[in-house]
C-alpha cells in the first residue's frame, strides 16, 4: 500500500489539483468537489488511523473539508496540494482529540458501530488481513498522537520523511525521531502479542458480516479489541 | 520478544531506537560502529527484527475504504459551502465598487486595500467567528490606535457578531509601546527562532498556505496565547502578527489582538 506513484505522476496530478483551486477561485461551485474527491480516500486513511475511531474520523474529515473549501482561495503552498490538504486534516484530527481530552488516551474501537463495521471491512476478504489491520489500528492507537500522526504519515501513507514534514509542520528530523519512537514501542507490542501462548482459539472477529450490512446492531460477536485475545496468528 | 533493555542508553551500550529504525528500515544509522554492535548485541538485533516485521506488516494493509455516509456527509457539507459562497460575494459587491472578485479573497482580508470587501466575504465565509469580530474592531479608524491592547479585545469579544460595512481604513502600523508590537520585536529580536510549535492555528483559513516567520507561545495580557508572526508582503519593513488564545485550532480560535508592526 505504500505504492509511490511516479514524480511525473505525481507533478501531473498536482497540476490538475491546482487547476481545480484555480477554477475554485474563479467561483466554479463544483471545482473544489471535485478537488477533495480525488483525495478523499487517502485522507479519509490518514483521519481514521491519526483519531482511531470512525466517528472521530468522519467528523475531522468534515471539518478539514470545509477548512479546506474555505482556504483554497487563499491556497499559496510550495507544498503538493495533496500534502495541504494532508496537513488540514491532521490538524482537523488534532482538534478532535484536544477537544476529546478528557476521554482515555486508549480508546478501542466499538465493533457494535456500523461505520466501524464498513471501515474494518475488507474488500479482499482475508481473514488475517483484516486481523492483522485490527491488531495495528489497536496498537497505533495506544501511541501519543504526534508518533501516531508520523507513523500514518511515512509508513501507512507512503509519504517521504520530507513530505511528511510539510504535512505534519514539523521539521525532517522531528519526523524521523517520531516514527522510531513509535516504531519501538508498536514493534515490542507486536512481538508481545505474537509470543502469547494460543491459550483460546482466536475467535472470528466480524462475524455475519454479511448479513449485517444494511442493519446498525448486527454483531453480536466478541469484542473486537476489548479483551486481549491472543492475536498470535495476526502477525506472521 | 520482550526485550529487557531500554533502547536510550546510548549508542555505545544499546543502539537509539533511532539508529534501530534505520537498521530496519535498511537505512545508514547514525552512531559510529552501530554496525559492529549489532555483531555482537542479540537485543538490538531482535529489535531491529521486530521493527523489520512490523514494517513489513504495514506494507500488507489494504487502505480502509471510505465509508459511504461519510462521502455523502462531506458532499453535503461542501455543496452548502459552494451555496453560501454563491450567495455571499453579492452582500459583498454593494460595499464594494468595482473590485474583481479574486483579488479581495486572494489577499488576507485585512490587509486587502479593499478592506471593506475582503472583510465582508470573510465575514459571510466564516460566520460568527470570533476573527471576524476582531477583524472590525482592529480595522476600525479607532480601533488601529489601540489594537493590541486589553480594552479592545474585551469589547471585542461582548460585542457579539458585526457584518462589516462601509469603508474601513487601511490598517496603519501598531504603535510601537502596544503589548503586541512589545511581543513581536521581543520575537523578532530573539536568536532563536520557535517554528517547532505546531501550533494548529497556522491553518487558520485566513493565512492559509503562507509561511510564519516565527511561532511563539506566551502570555499575553495574562493568558496563555500564541504569536504568528507573518511577512507582510507589501513591505519589508513591517509583519503581521497574530495573537491568539489558547486553546486554538484552526476551526476554533480567538484572535486577542492582531496587526502590522515594525520590525
Amino acid at each position: 500500500m505504500r505504492a509511490r506513484r511516479g514524480k511525473e505522476q505525481r507533478a501531473r496530478d498536482d497540476a490538475t489539483d491546482r487547476a481545480l483551486i484555480a477554477r475554485h477561485i474563479d467561483g466554479d461551485p463544483e471545482a473544489f468537489s471535485e478537488l477533495f474527491s480525488r483525495h478523499r480516500d487517502r485522507l479519509w486513511a490518514v483521519a481514521l488511523r491519526t483519531t482511531g475511531d470512525p466517528e472521530d474520523a468522519a467528523d475531522a474529515l468534515q471539518d478539514a473539508a470545509v477548512s479546506a473549501f474555505r482556504a483554497a482561495a487563499g491556497f499559496r503552498s510550495e507544498a503538493a496540494v495533496g500534502t495541504w490538504l494532508y496537513r488540514i486534516v491532521v490538524n482537523a484530527c488534532v482538534d478532535r482529540a484536544r477537544r476529546q481530552a478528557v476521554r482515555p488516551t486508549v480508546r478501542y474501537p466499538d465493533e457494535q458501530s456500523a461505520a466501524w463495521q464498513r471501515a474494518v471491512r475488507d474488500p479482499s476478504d482475508m481473514a488475517d488481513n483484516r486481523e492483522l489491520r485490527i491488531v495495528l489500528e489497536d496498537a497505533l492507537a495506544t501511541l501519543p498522537l504526534d508518533q501516531r500522526a508520523a507513523i500514518v504519515a511515512v509508513d501507512l501513507e507512503g509519504l517521504s520523511v520530507e513530505e511528511a514534514a510539510q504535512a505534519l509542520g514539523v521539521p525532517t528530523g522531528t519526523v524521523k525521531s517520531r516514527c522510531a519512537r513509535g516504531r519501538g514501542k508498536l514493534a515490542v507490542l507486536l512481538a508481545d502479542l505474537r509470543n502469547r501462548p494460543a491459550a483460546a482459539p482466536v475467535q472470528k472477529q466480524t462475524t455475519g458480516r454479511s448479513s449485517d450490512d444494511g442493519s446498525r446492531h448486527g454483531s453480536d460477536g466478541p469484542g473486537v479489541g476489548d479483551s486481549p485475545e491472543p492475536m498470535e496468528r495476526g502477525v506472521r | 520478544m520482550t526485550t529487557a533493555h531500554e533502547p536510550h542508553r546510548g549508542p555505545d551500550i544499546h543502539l537509539s531506537v533511532e539508529d534501530l529504525s534505520a537498521l530496519a528500515e535498511g537505512a545508514q544509522p547514525t552512531a559510529e560502529g552501530a554496525s559492529e554492535h549489532l555483531v555482537d548485541c542479540a537485543a538490538c538485533r531482535g529489535e531491529v527484527a521486530a521493527i523489520a516485521q512490523l514494517l513489513a506488516a504495514f506494507e500488507t494493509l489494504e487502505p480502509p475504504q471510505l465509508p459511504q455516509e461519510v462521502a455523502i456527509r462531506i458532499d453535503a457539507a461542501l455543496a452548502r459551502e459552494a451555496a453560501a459562497r454563491a450567495s455571499a460575494p453579492h452582500a459583498a459587491a454593494e460595499s464594494a465598487t468595482t473590485a474583481d472578485k479574486s483579488s479581495g479573497r486572494r489577499r488576507r482580508p485585512w490587509l486587502s486595500r479593499r478592506v471593506g470587501l475582503g472583510l465582508a466575504s470573510l465575514a459571510a465565509v466564516v460566520g460568527g467567528l470570533t476573527l471576524a469580530i476582531n477583524l472590525v474592531s482592529t480595522n476600525t479608524q479607532s480601533g488601529s490606535a489601540a489594537s493590541g491592547s486589553g480594552a479592545i479585545n474585551s469589547d471585542a469579544a461582548t460585542g457579539g457578531p458585526r457584518r462589516a460595512e462601509g469603508q474601513i481604513e487601511t490598517p496603519s502600523t501598531l504603535a510601537p509601546t502596544s503589548p503586541l508590537a512589545l511581543w513581536v520585536k521581543q520575537t523578532l529580536g530573539g536568536a532563536k527562532p520557535d517554528l517547532e510549535i505546531n501550533s494548529p492555528c497556522r491553518a487558520n483559513p485566513a493565512f492559509a498556505g503562507e509561511q510564519p516567520i516565527r511561532v511563539v507561545n506566551g502570555p499575553f495580557n495574562g493568558v496563555s496565547a500564541t504569536l504568528v508572526v507573518y511577512p507582510n508582503d507589501g513591505d519589508a519593513r513591517t509583519v503581521q502578527a497574530v495573537v491568539y488564545a489558547q486553546p486554538c485550532t484552526a476551526t476554533s480560535y480567538r484572535v486577542l489582538a492582531q496587526g502590522i508592526v515594525a520590525k
